[in-house]
């Protein structure tokens, strides 16, 4: 008669997990100025919005979220990343019977770590999962802010070039501005 | 009178049935048993064909739109009146070589699912065997026999199939847009596509419908790529040859799908699921599935190319007949409404 062991495996697992999202998107600005004028009027407003400078991009980080403006291109790129490290652990146990030969028995035992392997990676893309639906709810949030400040930036680069442009045709008479309506009224004498 | 035996007759029921003049059920009945094929064609079956493929291929364009009093391009003028009227009949002339022949008898001997069907097409097929292969599709869809016939490469790689039906092929978009020029240098080639402008039309309201009600993002994203590929080829195809009046259909796509302003500034895509999407997959799945749309901009700067030519320039009848299409279609209007959908995909919209 043959007696029965009970064999438990247990494992454990450190893993970074990554995850990243980004969108990209161009700001639609008139050609009212040469474009390197209007590169430069986009760069100042963007600094009054807490942009700063690195290289050839305007860069801004809030709630981790990165956002690169390149006021030649107007190409606008928003980013978040981030990386967690997890531990995951796992337990599996199995019966072998005495009369078993040993390479059965390792057999199981080695049947028993893969399983215990593969309940870790199921672990780690959940984790993965849950990191990544985070950041993409964070960065869509933040996209809504984003948008405002990026169509306000907008309209005032249009404003300040309607008026540079105003100047070099005649002499401004009249300048009515309303800048929660966006309206801008010029009166010119040629 | 004229004698034909048993095979033969099968044959020529279902080339009647493709081109209207006979019951589609016996016609796909035909195609669906195995019948044991001659050596070769007897003479009278063959004058039969020719009758057939020559009354048949002028009855089916006339009746989708060759009567049609239209104005189109003929090289830098524009020639208003029926597709017969536009071009001398010489140049109308569709020939069809012996693989349509081959077509015909292997429809008759194989059986659906047979690896005759499985043949890639050859690059040396005339507009008359690729018409044909078009005709087939268009006549016996509907019955239950698609399914099949959308997995063979002479239907999934013809340029009419795909333009026309691009809605059945929303499961399994075929891999590459078809070869565009074999249609197009041919004048015949070029008067399909003026008369079946409002079937094109059609067409495409109904795709970009059905890709509308889509829920999968997958499946979304893997059709948009292709109608893309596929209506963005035909727009640099047309423009290179100089005939962007044969586009003009997207102007009434865009119109019935986008009536009004309220129509445009309301969110397009709404079944699709997108919870587990990145904002990047997202974005990408939405500029896709809004590629149609995205074409305005082509047209608009089509628009400006044209208001650009001047009386003394080589191009200046062919710019002035775009900005009539313009004028007509009320270009103004639609490709904003379009452009104003497409920036859905834009961020923070």
């Amino acid at each position: 008669m043959s007696r029965a062991y009970r064999i438990q495996v247990s494992e454990s697992l450190q893993r970074v997990i990554r995850a990243s999202d980004h969108v990209s998107t161009q700001l639609e600005l008139l050609e009212i100025l040469p474009c390197e004028r209007m590169a430069e009027l986009l760069e100042a407003e963007l600094v009054n919005l807490g942009f700063e400078r690195d290289g050839d991009v305007l860069k801004r980080e809030q709630n981790g979220v990165v956002v690169e403006v390149d006021p030649k291109t107007a190409t606008v790129t928003a980013r978040i990343e981030s990386e967690n490290e997890v531990t995951l652990e796992a337990e599996k146990s199995g019966n072998v019977y005495d009369d078993w030969g040993a390479q059965t028995r390792e057999n199981v035992e080695a049947s028993l770590r893969e399983q215990a392997v593969d309940e870790m990676n199921r672990q780690a893309d959940k984790e993965e999962r849950k990191l990544q639906k985070e950041l993409t709810d964070r960065l869509e949030a933040e996209l809504r802010d984003l948008k405002g400040d990026l169509d306000q930036a907008v309209n005032r680069v249009t404003a300040d070039a309607l008026k540079e442009k105003a100047a070099q045709l005649g002499q401004i008479k009249e300048l009515t501005e309303d800048r929660e309506s966006g309206s801008l009224t010029i009166v010119l004498e040629v | 009178m004229r004698v034909v035996n048993r095979f033969e007759n099968s044959l020529l029921q279902i080339l009647q049935a493709v081109f209207g003049r006979g019951a589609k059920d016996r016609a796909i009945k035909n195609v669906l048993r195995e019948a044991d094929a001659p050596k070769c064609l007897g003479r009278d079956v063959v004058i039969v064909i020719q009758d057939i493929l020559a009354k048949g291929s002028v009855a089916k364009l006339a009746r989708s739109g060759g009567w049609r009093r239209e104005r189109f391009l003929r090289g830098e003028r524009s020639v208003t009146g029926r597709l017969w009227n536009r071009t001398p009949s010489t140049q109308l002339g569709l020939n069809f070589s012996t693989r349509t022949a081959q077509f015909l008898v292997g429809m008759t001997a194989f059986p659906a699912g047979h690896s005759f069907y499985r043949k890639r097409p050859s690059k040396n097929l005339t507009l008359g065997d690729r018409w044909l292969h078009f005709a087939v599709y268009d006549a016996l869809r509907g019955s239950g026999f698609e399914k099949e016939m959308q997995t063979w490469p002479i239907v999934r790689d013809n340029l009419l199939v795909q333009l026309l039906h691009a809605r059945d092929f929303l499961d399994a978009p075929p891999k590459q847009p078809a070869d565009m020029q074999s249609w197009l240098r041919d004048p015949a080639g070029l008067g399909m596509f003026e008369v079946l402008q409002s079937r094109l039309t059609d067409a495409w309201v109904e795709t970009e419908q059905a890709k509308r009600a889509l829920r999968s993002p997958e499946q979304l994203l893997r059709a948009s790529r292709f109608h893309a590929e596929l209506l963005g080829g035909f727009l640099s195809a047309v423009e290179t040859i100089q005939r962007r009046d044969l586009a003009r259909f997207l102007f009434d796509v865009w119109h019935r799908l986008l009536p009004d302003d309220e129509t445009a500034r309301a969110p397009w895509l709404e079944a699709v699921i997108v919870d587990d999407l990145r904002l990047s997959e997202r974005a990408e799945l939405y500029q896709q599935a809004l590629g149609t749309f995205s074409l305005a901009e082509r047209f608009s700067n089509w628009n400006d190319w044209a208001r650009g030519i001047g009386y003394y320039d080589e191009e200046y009848e062919i710019a002035q007949h775009w900005k009539l299409d313009w004028e007509q279609r009320d270009g103004d209007t639609v490709t904003t409404r379009s452009r104003r959908l497409a920036s859905q995909a834009e961020i923070g919209n």
